[in-house]
């Protein structure tokens, strides 16, 4: 049997999972080369460490730790149900409210600047401007207090 | 209390039904996680999310499937999910360092003079091996070999004929077999 036949059945063999006629066939090559032979030794000692795996031993605090993280989960959601209701719902109304105000204290306050102007505007004037000052002081006058 | 009593209990929102549930259940939940994970840590917070999973999807557990294959089946795709996550970045440093890793267990090799070390790089070499399997041959061989569960179990966790699952593991030992054969044969 040649050495790369044999690699191929070798987990096999070491399983005890082939017929008799091949068991043979590989006991007896193994007998005869060393170099498969070691190579099988290395292989099923690693394979033997599959069946020593370590069992884990069981928490006894998993059960809380599990009921804290639940609990933290249902607040979580709590929190997304009040989070798209604020972000969608209040906030728009909150800024509309702001932008009301703002437009609404605005208007007014333009309402008064005019409210003064036309105050102003209604006012008689109590000087008349003349193009000509001499029509408000008569030349003589003038003459004369000097 | 039977697996129903205790379905029925946790649909009912029965806490007590839960807690019995997880203590029934965590020791082969625990070590399903761990077989693929090898680690006592992520398979302990995995295990936590398994049980998440079950209470909070329990009304989907129809009961046509007995209720360990049901959470054999969260934990492998809980573990699987895991290691995909985390193979991204694992990858990334397994790539750089991988060839130096491999000539650095070859140099010590010969100098382990401790059989707890010499173990030690047995089971990291099996454990490589199993990693690089294709995904359905690693899930059918690590059940079959770690929690030694038949091959008529396999078939019904993984959703798959009874052949498919026997080829799976055949295919899976020549891999895992040719592995570890060539390692020695670097060495």
């Amino acid at each position: 049997m040649k050495c790369k036949i044999a690699h191929k059945k070798l987990i096999f063999y070491s399983a005890g999972k082939l017929n008799d006629a091949e068991n043979e066939e590989i006991k007896t090559h193994l007998q005869t080369c060393d170099n498969c032979h070691n190579l099988y030794i290395e292989l099923k000692s690693t394979l033997i460490l599959v069946e020593k795996k370590k069992t884990l031993e069981p928490n006894p605090f998993l059960y809380t730790r599990i009921n804290e993280k639940l609990a933290n989960l249902e607040s979580e959601k709590d929190q997304a149900v009040i989070t798209p209701v604020y972000k969608k719902v209040l906030q728009p109304i909150f800024f509309t409210f702001l932008l009301a105000i703002g437009l609404f204290s605005g208007v007014k306050l333009g309402n008064t600047v005019i409210i003064d102007y036309q105050n102003k505007l209604s006012v008689p004037h109590i000087t008349a401007f003349y193009f000509n000052d001499f029509q408000q002081e008569k030349l003589e006058v003038f003459l004369l207090n000097e | 209390m039977k697996d129903e009593l205790l379905i029925k209990g946790i649909l009912k929102a029965d806490q007590r039904c839960f807690k019995e549930l997880v203590d029934k259940y965590q020791s082969l939940v625990l070590n399903t996680c761990n077989s693929f994970l090898h680690s006592k840590n992520d398979a302990e917070d995995i295990t936590q999310e398994v049980f998440i999973e079950v209470y909070l999807s329990i009304h989907k557990f129809r009961g046509e499937a007995k209720l360990s294959t049901w959470l054999y089946r969260i934990s492998v795709n809980k573990s699987l999910n895991f290691i995909r996550n985390n193979s991204k970045i694992i990858k990334n440093f397994e790539n750089l360092f991988a060839a130096e890793q491999i000539n650095k267990i070859l140099d010590n090799s010969s100098l382990y003079s401790d059989i707890e070390d010499i173990q030690d790089e047995k089971i990291e070499l099996l454990h490589k091996s199993i990693n690089t399997l294709a995904k359905n041959q690693k899930i059918a061989f690590t059940l079959s070999k770690f929690e030694n569960l038949s091959y008529v179990q396999i078939s019904e966790v993984m959703n798959l004929s009874l052949a498919s699952v026997e080829g799976l593991i055949h295919r899976a030992k020549m891999n895992v077999q040719k592995k570890i054969l060539n390692f020695y044969k670097k060495k």
